[in-house]
């Protein structure tokens, strides 16, 4: 790579954004040191270059991954797009531009270290993705389910396939507070978009009896003589306790 | 009864039974109605001991006309007793469902009044929870030993799993604290469990609409350290069971002395979690490492080691076989160096078709290489295995053998432990002591 050294690209924080910084960074054979989204950057000693998101470049640029790599190649892509992966934009940059030298067998190259931080960014994904499925806690709001998830990475639509499948027969939403989004099922239609707030609605005397046989369940299923609190901890992380159920006797008997 | 307090009641009378797994079927749902599985299956919780809560585990009734011994629930024991009615229970389950506390439904029960009459009424209840509330979610029903062979058939057309448990490791124990219990009343129903998942699936295979029976399978428990067994007598029974019945999983459950009984170890005899967790691991490198289990253990050596774990004691004793070169070993032999699973070892498989792998490639790909740097040579790398057998053999060393709190035994600890601590010595000098000689005892066995 050759070109200007020490640039920052500013993009705008949308996967079309950061497949156009993959096009500017082919096009002018430059390698900027890092990518960040625009309205977060600050003043820096770097240089910065604003790329423009245009429709027409980021669909060249996503055409061409599954065309010249593979379809995995993409998918890993978005993956670790959704993840909270430091300087994850030059992570996928880097793996791109070794995918145009290296082609189809860019996503067997486990050890090379453009690939394997990409592996490592989507296992840390996915694995939030899969405690999600079961750590997760509905509500019954008048018949319709809503829950609360604070992850560190951006599960909803991954999540989406698995609980819309599952309660396809329900309405329910999913407010993921991190990133201030909604996954909203309704009427067999699944929709993600922004919400800011939300606060769930009292619960009614049937819900609250519900959560009560749960967590009378929770607490007597445990058997006594085996108790090991650090191995519970090691596999549900304290993180998530606060929108489970059954852990706010936990939480409130200063566990957390 | 009120509802809450059947549900205590039943379900401390269920959380001996260990399994809670959800694994081994994918369902989708259908948009109708509710439900899904998925084949890796899905915790949903973790209680305070430790263990996954993935199904709601619970009896339909702890009112037994049995008396095994080492049973809470025996008619002996007095204990509060009450009974789910199938619709209380169907409802419960998709209540919980609802709100994504549970996969599915684990249900067993004491014997109330005869085994047939217990198998109509579990039945019932999953019969309303499959038809009524169209539930597609998992259940894993527990059959009753001696229950007659169409009720079985029955509940497999409904559960996605099925269990009979062995309860103890041999015939002779069985006898002794189970003598309702007849052994060919537990191995009838798993030989005509494994006959006919074997004829279902040859009928899926010709018609695909054929109606499933059990399609996880089944799977079954004993009780460890209740009975005078040796863990090679256990491993054997179980490769034994893996072979004959085709099961998916055997469970072991470290006994938990439930009432004093001439029979059983007295009632302040700590569960044997150690053991339990290495009969586990030694299940492991049977099921996914190629291991049998005369590999394992021997007459010899009829106990598992609570020093380390049992795939490194297998390495230690047969030196001669390593180092093995990850870039050319193949994926058998991968799997014995201590370290290496089978994860590790497919990505090593595809890692060195685009180049010789190195020590820095082996971290990057996920390879931890605490243990496995004695036992493999890479790109630039040629271990000096043979020359420091004590560093070796402290590297191999289970730790949670010998961890001891402050003033607190860990339960994990080796038993000997506890044994010189019991004699006066303070915790941590007896665990140091345990420890020195474990790795001498290694050393001497390189």
């Amino acid at each position: 790579m050759s070109g200007k050294e020490h640039v920052v690209y500013l993009y705008d924080g949308s996967m079309q954004g950061l497949l156009c910084c993959v096009f500017t960074a082919v096009a002018e054979k430059e390698m900027p040191v890092d990518i960040w989204v625009e309205h977060t950057a600050s003043p820096v000693l770097f240089d910065t270059k604003a790329i423009h998101t245009d429709e027409n470049k980021a669909k060249r640029v996503e055409v061409s991954i599954p065309k010249k790599m593979s379809p995995r190649a993409k998918e890993l892509v978005r993956n670790v797009f959704f993840s909270n992966a430091e300087q994850k934009e030059l992570k996928i940059l880097r793996f791109l531009l070794l995918g145009y030298q290296v082609g189809p067998q860019l996503c067997k190259m486990l050890a090379h270290p453009d690939v394997a931080p990409m592996l490592e960014a989507e296992k840390s994904l996915l694995n939030e993705v899969h405690l999600l499925k079961g750590f997760l806690r509905f509500s019954d709001y008048d018949g319709v389910l809503g829950a609360v998830i604070g992850p560190k990475h951006y599960v909803l639509p991954l999540l989406a396939p698995h609980f819309c499948s599952r309660f396809g027969n329900e309405n329910f939403m999913i407010w993921d507070k991190t990133h201030k989004a909604v996954l909203y099922w309704a009427n067999k239609k699944a929709e993600i978009f922004d919400m800011e707030e939300f606060s769930p609605p009292q619960p009614s005397a049937s819900e609250q009896q519900y959560q009560q046989l749960w967590k009378e369940f929770y607490a007597t299923i445990s058997i006594a003589e085996r108790e090991n609190l650090p191995c519970r901890q090691n596999h549900c992380p304290k993180r998530y306790w606060q929108y489970m159920t059954e852990m706010q006797q936990e939480i409130s008997k200063g566990h957390l | 009864m009120e509802l809450m307090e059947k549900l205590r009641i039943l379900s401390d009378s269920a959380k001996y039974d260990v399994a809670c797994t959800s694994s081994g079927v994918d369902r989708k749902g259908n948009g109708q109605s509710i439900g899904s599985c998925s084949a890796s299956g899905i915790c949903h919780a973790f209680s305070a001991d430790g263990r996954c809560i993935s199904l709601l585990k619970v009896l339909l009734t702890n009112v037994c006309s049995y008396d095994c011994g080492y049973c809470i629930n025996r008619r002996s024991n007095d204990l509060p007793r009450a009974s789910f009615t199938p619709e209380e229970l169907a409802e419960l389950t998709i209540e919980f469902y609802r709100r994504n506390y549970i996969e599915g439904l684990f249900l067993s029960s004491a014997v109330l009044r005869n085994a047939d009459y217990t198998m109509e009424q579990m039945i019932c209840a999953l019969e309303l929870l499959r038809y009524k509330h169209g539930f597609r979610g998992y259940i894993h029903a527990k059959t009753i030993p001696g229950a007659s062979p169409l009720l079985i058939e029955k509940m497999g057309l409904l559960a996605d799993r099925l269990s009979v448990n062995i309860e103890l490791p041999s015939e002779k124990s069985l006898q002794m604290l189970a003598p309702d219990k007849a052994k060919t009343a537990i191995l009838r129903p798993m030989k005509q469990i494994a006959v006919t998942t074997s004829q279902n699936k040859k009928e899926l295979a010709v018609y695909r609409n054929a109606p499933k029976f059990a399609p996880a399978g089944q799977s079954t428990q004993m009780i460890v350290g209740a009975t005078p067994e040796t863990d090679n007598q256990i491993i054997r029974l179980t490769e034994g069971l893996y072979k004959t019945y085709s099961l998916k999983r055997v469970f072991y459950s470290a006994y938990i002395p439930v009432s004093q009984d001439s029979r059983l170890p007295s009632l302040d005899t700590p569960p044997p979690l150690l053991r339990e967790h290495r009969l586990y691991q030694a299940d492991w490198l049977m099921r996914f490492y190629h291991f049998s289990a005369n590999e394992i253990l021997d007459e010899d050596t009829p106990n598992l080691s609570p020093y380390v774990d049992p795939k490194c004691n297998w390495a230690i004793h047969h030196l001669e076989q390593f180092p093995i070169d990850v870039n050319k070993a193949d994926y058998a032999t991968l799997l014995r160096v201590p370290g290496i699973g089978p994860k590790s070892a497919k990505r090593i498989l595809m890692a060195r078709r685009s180049g010789a792998l190195d020590l820095q490639g082996l971290k990057r790909i996920g390879v931890v290489l605490k243990r496995a740097q004695h036992f493999i040579e890479c790109k630039g790398f040629h271990c000096g295995a043979l020359q420091n057998r004590h560093h070796i053999a402290q590297a191999l060393l289970d730790s949670a053998a010998f961890s001891v709190g402050n003033e607190q035994l860990s339960m994990f600890a080796a038993p000997e432990i506890g044994q010189l601590a019991g004699q006066g010595m303070p915790l941590q000098q007896a665990a140091k002591e345990v420890q020195e000689e474990a790795v001498k005892c290694l050393v001497k066995s390189m």
